[in-house]
């Protein structure tokens, strides 16, 4: 579904040069679920914004679904960030003239395809994630995990093959984190949506199939979930110790 | 129920007032000042006042050009702010996959219609403006048939270029904008800030080294070049005053980013990140406000200096009336002069008629080389010159003078320099007899009213040299005093004089017979009978160029007063009115940009109230940044054009003369005022700015 192959980005400072993204390769199948972590600043946020073309990078491919981004020209991007892919911002990015459930339709509104359907999947997306009685509140008068959970909700309305969320559990609750990740799964099961997802928190990282271990802009580790839950929160806790504590 | 784009875009528009209203003030204002401007440069009265080519229209010119700038960097500047703050929104929309090209003729025919709509509603907000104003200059000041507004399309001509350019610079920002395909940048556009890093200390000192350098060199080369080497420098020498600017910026990015006292290395800490944090855009500003500010100043100047210098040169002159005619005129006799008096109940007195002949003298002929070079030579028939008698003198002023033979005296006041009248004569010819006279220059004689225009001979020499002249080249002067002058006696006075004059006297000042000899001799015209010289005609006897022009314009007290008056009023309106585009505009964009500063670091200042700045604090932090905003530029604008005028005035002729001191005076006077205007503009900004940040107001936290 999602293949990245020997991906190179920097970012240009003045006259310095930071290397942020030093060769990675992955792949994540159709249907698949599957994490990122690593330490603040190992290039998460970045490799996010890369994957889905928000910003240049140097050098590698990103095929989704067969497609080379990279050859798309900005219409057909438009349509690929409209239709195939999802993304939950870590700062929410929701905007703030809209309310919750306009907030909540605008990829369908892009689209140009409300209609009723789009009405009713709204519908169960806002109770999906409870947050039916603020749907025409608006972002600024709503709480930092209304609005992830909005974000979350807004994610998923074009139905997309891969949803990348970059920390959407990191401003909610363990009541809120655990609903966006079981909002996930059930994509993931009714949708065959991938889910490309960073975390800090091993907890959701948990739920995962894999977990790509990021650091200093170069996978660590790949990690896959064979058995329980709790086991692999365990294994992931003990990987994440070894990994910083080698400094 | 939300259904297309289009209500989307309308809900965030709504949601987005604010700024929307911003940009609108901007064009809105811009325009109208641009357009009223515009209006009066086209009106009538206005060009009449200031002639084609004259250095008046040329500096007004150049302050409307700077002002126009000024307007569109306004512009410009609530376009890219507009940008700014619609960043985060845009690149929202584009990372849920809105395709650019729905984005783009949105935003165009929003950008369009904000231009369109505003840019109208200015124009005819300027018209207005520029007719108001002129209403008031006519109800207060002076109401005369011509000082009426005319309404010119070419006025509207220049607001729409104007509205154009809005409208360009607004398209090319969205383009620019549109264009960028690094969606992560578009969202924290807004975020973003340009800090300048550090300053080292000499920037200050080599800045104003910098605008000494600009001023010196600006002001002084083409006198360098013209003394030392005989060679004119083309227009293109004026980019030497550039340094003026380079200096002004280096100064301000100094002070702007001045590090705290050794000391106090802590003190206005905050200010200072903050303004540093905001640097180049801040120092761009300023440097806008400080020519704006200076064109202020300039236009201000420029009355009081023009208005005390032509009233105290009338107050001075010894007779309410003086005129000359030429002697094969027609002009009226003596009696019908007092029965014309007696008409409009006016009393003559100590009425003299002098006869004044125009003879030829020597000196220095400018010759222009090619390439702008010159050299001079000698010629014995250079120019004409005028003389008058020894005893003619005496009957005119009832002082007692002796001019030995072959010397001659110069009719001169404390501010004939020798370029009027030159003392360097040594040889005088009758022109149509071939007779000669050898003279010398003996003393300078004192009066206001005849300073600079003639020589005064021993009555002897006077004889030979006038025998065998005829009329063409005599001339009859005549003065008089009257008791309760009148207007409508000088203008009626005026008027007979005009009407008796033939066409063979109707041409300007610098129309000279002797040079028109040589000329036709030697190269078969004479400059002056070609299209490029300037003509004065009998039939616009009431404009300013005739006025100044006409070789036998009168001297009428009472005419000069009343056209002053009109001239002054119609220059008043002019400068006031630059004046008042300029402050407008300075003001405008300090304020803008002080609400950004405090839009920007609102976060900043919350932050520091949760962690106790008491509100003096913050006050403090406040005060020094919008201070700088204001202070700095006025400072600097105002000091460098008072200096300027400064300068002119005394190269002008050397020295400062009483009604020069006296102008100067006044315009430290209007500095004053104009100070007044900024600290109001000042204390209303802090008011606004505060309120924002929420200081001083019982919600002191309120996010
Ligand atoms: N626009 C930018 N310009 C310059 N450097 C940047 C930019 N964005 C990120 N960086 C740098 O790149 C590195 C990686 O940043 P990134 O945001 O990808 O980290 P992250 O892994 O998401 O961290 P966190 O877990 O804290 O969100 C950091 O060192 C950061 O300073
Ligand atoms: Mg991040």
């Amino acid at each position: 579904m999602l293949k990245v192959k020997d991906l190179h980005k920097s970012y240009q400072v003045g006259k310095e040069t930071y290397r942020v993204l030093k060769g990675i390769d992955l792949q994540v199948e159709k249907g698949e679920f599957v994490a990122v972590m690593g330490p603040s600043g190992s290039g998460k946020s970045t490799l996010l914004n890369c994957i889905s073309c928000y910003i240049p990078f140097e050098k590698g491919s990103i095929k989704l679904g067969g497609e080379e981004l990279k050859d798309l020209d900005e219409t057909a991007l438009a349509g690929v960030r409209n239709e195939k892919l999802g993304f939950v911002f870590q700062d929410f990015m929701l905007l703030d003239g809209l309310s919750v459930r306009e907030n909540i339709l605008m990829p369908r509104i892009i689209k140009g395809n409300v209609g009723k359907e789009g009405e009713a999947l709204a519908d169960r997306l806002l109770e999906m994630f409870g947050i039916t009685h603020i749907e025409h509140k608006y972002p600024a008068d709503i709480s930092g995990g209304e609005r992830q959970r909005t974000a979350v909700a807004r994610a998923l309305m074009n139905s997309p093959y891969v949803i990348l969320a970059d920390e959407p559990t990191g401003n909610l609750d363990s009541k809120s984190s655990r609903a966006v990740i079981e909002s996930f799964i059930q994509a993931k099961e009714t949708l065959q949506a991938t889910i490309f997802m960073v975390t800090h928190d091993s907890f959701s990282a948990s739920f995962c199939d894999r977990v790509i271990l990021l650091k200093d802009g170069q996978i660590y580790k790949t990690l896959v979930r064979k058995g329980k839950r709790i086991e692999f929160q365990d294994e992931l806790l003990d990987e994440i110790k070894e990994m910083s504590g080698e400094e | 129920m939300m259904k297309n784009m289009t209500d989307v875009f309308r809900m965030l528009r709504s949601y987005n007032k604010k700024n929307y209203r911003l940009y609108v003030i901007c064009t809105f204002l811009s325009t109208m000042l641009i357009t009223a401007f515009g209006m009066m440069m086209y009106a009538p009265t206005v060009r009449q006042v200031l002639p084609e080519g004259g250095d008046s229209r040329k500096q007004v010119m150049m302050i409307f050009v700077l002002a126009a700038v000024g307007c569109l960097v306004f512009v410009i500047y609530g376009g890219s702010l507009f940008y700014r703050m619609k960043s985060r929104e845009m690149g929202t929309l584009m990372a849920l996959g809105t395709p650019k090209k729905v984005l783009a003729k949105r935003l165009l025919s929003e950008m369009s219609a904000l231009c369109l709509i505003s840019g109208a509603a200015g124009t005819m907000a300027g018209v207005g403006l520029a007719c108001a104003i002129w209403q008031i200059f006519r109800l207060c000041i002076v109401d005369s048939r011509q000082m009426q507004l005319v309404f010119d399309y070419r006025a509207l001509l220049i607001a729409l270029v104007f509205l154009l350019f809005i409208l360009l610079s607004a398209f090319i920002q969205g383009a620019l904008f549109l264009k960028r395909t690094n969606i992560m940048e578009v969202i924290n556009e807004s975020r973003r800030s340009e800090p300048v890093k550090e300053v080292p200390s000499w920037y200050g000192i080599a800045g104003v080294a910098l605008v000494f350098a600009g001023a010196v060199l600006g002001y002084g080369h083409s006198g360098f070049f013209i003394n030392l080497f005989h060679w004119y420098p083309p227009a293109i020498f004026n980019i030497l005053y550039l340094p003026i600017f380079v200096g002004l910026y280096m100064l301000m990015l100094r002070i702007v980013v001045r590090k705290g006292s050794k000391r106090h290395p802590y003190k206005g800490i905050i200010a200072r990140n903050m303004m540093k944090f905001q640097g180049r855009q801040t120092v761009n500003n300023m440097l806008v406000l400080t020519v704006l500010l200076a064109g202020a100043a300039f236009g201000i100047f420029y009355i009081p200096m023009m208005g005390t210098n032509l009233l105290m040169s009338t107050k001075s002159w010894e007779f309410d009336y003086q005129f000359r005619y030429r002697q094969d005129q027609d002009i009226l006799s003596k009696v019908d002069l007092y029965g014309l008096a007696k008409e409009h109940g006016v009393t003559i007195r100590d009425y003299s008629e002098v006869p004044v002949i125009n003879l030829a003298r020597d000196g220095e002929n400018f010759v222009e080389d090619d390439n702008n070079k010159y050299h001079y030579e000698y010629e014995e028939m250079l120019e004409e010159a005028d003389f008058i008698s020894e005893s003619g003198y005496e009957k005119i002023t009832g002082e007692e003078i002796s001019i030995e033979k072959g010397c001659f005296g110069v009719i001169a006041n404390e501010n004939t320099a020798s370029y009027i009248i030159s003392r360097d004569v040594e040889l005088i010819t009758n022109v149509e007899t071939g007779e000669t006279l050898p003279v010398k220059f003996k003393e300078e004689l004192y009066h206001e009213m005849m300073a600079g225009r003639y020589y005064v001979l021993n009555d002897e020499d006077f004889d030979r040299i006038s025998r065998g002249l005829s009329d063409e080249w005599r001339e009859t002067l005549v003065s008089f005093r009257v008791d309760k002058d009148k207007y409508g006696f000088a203008n009626a006075l005026f008027n007979e004089i005009v009407d008796h004059t033939g066409k063979e006297c109707e041409f300007p000042d610098y129309y000279d017979r002797v040079v028109k000899m040589r000329d036709e001799r030697e190269t078969g015209v004479y400059w002056g009978d070609t299209k490029e010289a300037t003509k004065i005609s009998f039939a616009d006897r009431d404009s300013s160029d005739f006025r100044l022009y006409w070789k036998y314009m009168p001297q009428f007290r009472e005419l000069e007063l009343h056209d002053f008056v009109r001239s002054l009023a119609v220059f008043l309106m002019i400068f006031l009115f630059i004046a008042i585009i300029c402050m407008a505009a300075a003001m405008l964009i300090a304020y803008t940009r002080c609400l950004t500063i405090a839009i920007n670091s609102k976060q900043v200042f919350d932050d520091l109230a949760r962690l106790g700045a008491g509100p003096r604090y913050l006050f403090g932090a406040v005060r020094e940044q919008i201070g700088k905003i204001y202070l700095v530029p006025s400072g600097i604008g105002f000091a460098l054009m008072y200096i300027l005028y400064l300068m002119i005035m005394y190269a002008n002729d050397g020295s400062f003369t009483r009604n020069e001191l006296l102008g100067v005076g006044v315009c430290l006077g209007v500095v004053f005022l104009l100070c007044g205007i900024v600290y109001a503009g000042y204390r209303y900004t802090r008011k606004k700015v505060l309120e924002i940040l929420g200081i001083f107001t019982k919600t002191n936290t309120k996010r």
